[in-house]
């Protein structure tokens, strides 16, 4: 449990959390309940947990959009409970929800989304083009979103969350309910931010998915930090074949909601 | 160029509904029409509840006291004869009516029951002598006296016909009463005398007389004289009519009835994600929020606008008089960008406080339609009973907005008349946009 006072910020970390605790309002029992991890710069790591365990509870807290009950974060060197806005520019989110405008196309959205952080002019569209690009949406960008399938919308909200090329990203269940297709085209997206030196936060239920993709997973149940580590030595050191065998053995079979 | 982007994008929303802005456009559109036209044919009005009337009798005499009991004894009016310090004077009447804190005023002046009683006594003498003379004197006028009734110019003219007719008859039985006295006076003098005469030729009464040829000498304003004036507090060349009422009162109606697809947009954003984005972003609520003000806005000051070109244009192809909106263009941008400012506030404390789109739109519907008829909208403010008419007053914008257009289009009044209510309308918006932010912020 985190006993100290100030948070040591190491430029090398960009996710630092210390006793970190939340209680939703108008609730008795911590949703979060003293959760200490850290994140370096550049890492891939993997969040998972089973529903309702907190994992999207402590991504909106990292991104500034739950506020914390007790404990210390800090995102990118800024302390979330001093200064949460300042993480703004330096973080993307893309939520588990589609998080696009319906009546905009794809185009419209992901400008829209850019002129917010401040892009403008040639910079935007060159921005939006390469985006719309790497995830082969051109042909769809002129489409409205509601009119688009599941897998385009997953790929634009993806663009959308990235396209101002955050130092860290929150990518929440970004593969849900798209096909082998798209979900591989994501991967390699995905892949790439990452060798390019974005950080990567990615929460999943998919443990094929954390085992490819992360460095490092953390499963979190019950609002606690229960495995921390690699996820093959994680999978060995349980005596687990795979991360599916080892987060079922962890989180037990019973249904959580 | 953040504020543009956001402009932007609810512009982009808001147009791509096409059928929310069929409805906002062509709905009030299809109201003003049906119901100006409906209002216009009705004569008379439904009354609930006494109606205050400002009351000056500087006469004190016979036609003073029966046309106050008169009108008292109808039951209908609430005759007011005094201020908050002392008794009404004649300008008091005027200028309470003129800035429409009262309906209706009557003044009767001073000597009209002794100008009345000499029309008669010089009636009745010409009725006994020749019809020529008679006709002379009654179109002469000589020696008429009046009285002066005072109204609104928002009354609608079937409600001024009516308080008039009614009017019209206690004079006339005034008159009557008037008139008689001095005709069966004058006659039992001629008797009198005859008789005299007939006792003092002939030693006895019962002798045929000789009675002269008699018109009887009355027709209605005879006697008394109603004259009607439209109190206003500047010379405005406007004529009171269901347009100028009515065109902004739907007007404020459709303006408010924006919290549909304002609410909508805040529910949808919330409820799809892209508000928990959004506040991801490296841009401030306030813009965010100023380009939803900004663009539901000019929604509703073009709603204005198309409903002005509708009162101006379009309704005198059906036989009603055009829209006059008087000078004060400055003032009525005021309240325009008031009244709008109010419709959207209103949106969007709606849309931060309804749950879902079926809640924020049954809601809010309703709430305009109430807010409207506490306005005065389907029914005249004058003629509500007095709790609704102060509840109106207290908490309906579409009132306080209502009231300003009114002082503007119908009382010919200018910014300083619609002042108060575009404070009212100011103070809304700040309340409803500080009641939006804290209770998004809450949600967080």
């Amino acid at each position: 449990m985190y006993q100290g006072d100030i948070l040591d910020l190491n430029n090398k970390l960009d996710i630092e959390v210390r006793g970190l605790t939340k209680t939703y309002r108008g609730s008795s029992e911590e949703a979060l309940k003293g959760i200490s991890l850290s994140v370096q710069k550049g890492e891939f790591m993997g969040l998972l947990g089973p529903n309702a365990a907190g994992k999207t509870t402590m991504i909106s807290i990292m991104c500034g959009l739950l506020k914390l009950t007790g404990g210390e974060v800090s995102v990118c060197g800024t302390d979330l409970r001093k200064n949460p806005g300042a993480i703004r520019r330096m973080i993307g989110l893309v939520p588990q929800d589609i998080a696009l405008y319906p009546a905009m196309t794809l185009r419209e959205n992901i400008e829209f989304f850019a002129s917010m952080h401040g892009l403008s002019g040639k910079a935007l569209k060159s921005r939006v083009a390469d985006g719309l690009a790497a995830m082969q949406l051109e042909q769809h960008a002129r489409k409205k979103a509601s009119d688009c399938s599941g897998g385009i919308k997953r790929r634009a909200n993806l663009v959308a969350g990235i396209i101002h090329r955050p130092e860290l990203v929150f990518l929440d269940e970004p593969t849900v309910g798209v096909d082998v297709q798209s979900r591989n085209l994501i991967f390699e997206f995905v892949k790439d931010i990452n060798r390019k030196g974005t950080t990567v936060v990615y929460t999943t239920h998919y443990m094929e998915e954390a085992e490819a993709l992360c460095g490092r997973v953390v499963i979190i149940d019950d609002g606690r930090v229960i495995r921390d580590g690699a996820p093959a030595d994680l999978a060995r050191g349980e005596g687990c074949n795979d991360l599916g065998e080892l987060f079922l053995k962890l989180t037990g079979k019973k249904l959580r909601e | 160029m953040k504020l543009l982007a956001a402009i932007k994008k609810e512009a982009i929303l808001l147009t791509r509904d096409i059928a929310g802005l069929v409805i906002l456009f062509i709905m009030p559109v299809f109201l003003v029409i049906v119901v100006t036209l409906a209002q216009e044919k009705t004569l008379t009005e439904i009354k609930e509840s006494k109606i205050p009337l400002l009351f000056v009798d500087n006469d004190r005499g016979q036609v003073g006291t029966s046309i106050e009991s008169g009108l008292a004894e109808s039951g209908v009016f609430d005759i007011i004869k005094s201020g908050p310090a002392a008794a009404l004077a004649e300008d008091d009447i005027r200028d309470s009516i003129a800035r429409g804190d009262y309906q209706i005023g009557i003044a009767v002046p001073a000597g009209a029951s002794a100008a009345a009683r000499a029309r008669a006594r010089e009636l009745a003498k010409r009725s006994m002598a020749d019809k020529k003379a008679l006709d002379e004197y009654f179109r002469s006028g000589a020696g008429l006296s009046g009285i002066v009734v005072y109204f609104d110019p928002a009354v609608r003219d079937s409600y001024r016909n009516t308080v008039k007719s009614s009017l019209e008859r206690l004079v006339q039985g005034v008159e009557m009463r008037i008139l008689i006295d001095n005709f069966f006076g004058l006659l039992k003098a001629g008797m009198d005398e005859q008789i005299r005469k007939n006792v003092e030729k002939y030693g006895r009464k019962d002798i045929a007389m000789e009675v002269p040829e008699i018109n009887f000498p009355w027709k209605p304003g005879s006697l008394i004289d109603i004259k009607e004036i439209i109190a206003r507090e500047k010379q405005a060349q406007v004529v009171p009519s269901m347009v100028q009422n009515n065109v902004p009162g739907f007007a404020l109606f459709a303006m408010f009835f924006i919290v549909i697809p304002l609410s909508g947009s805040l529910i949808t954003e919330r409820g799809s994600g892209t508000a928990s984005r959004l506040r991801t972003l490296p841009v401030s609520s306030l813009t965010l929020l100023a380009g939803k003000i900004i663009v539901y806005v000019i929604v509703c000051l073009g709603q204005l606008a198309l409903m002005i070109a509708v009162g101006t244009y379009a309704l005198p192809f059906f036989g009603t008089p055009a829209l006059v909106m008087g000078n004060a263009y400055g003032a009525l941008a005021v309240a325009s960008l008031a009244s709008a400012l109010a419709a959207v506030g209103f949106g969007m404390v709606v849309g931060t406080l309804g749950g879902t789109i079926a809640q924020a739109s049954m809601f809010g519907s309703v709430m305009v339609v109430i807010m409207a008829v506490l306005g005065g909208l389907m029914m005249p403010v004058y003629l509500m009973p007095r709790p609704l008419e102060i509840a109106g007053s207290l908490l309906s914008p579409v009132r306080w907005g209502i009231d300003a257009f009114l002082n503007l289009f119908v009382r010919g009044g200018g910014i300083q008349d619609i002042l108060p209510h575009v404070m009212k309308l100011s103070a809304f918006f700040i309340v409803t946009l500080t009641v939006s932010l804290i209770a998004s912020r809450r949600r967080q």
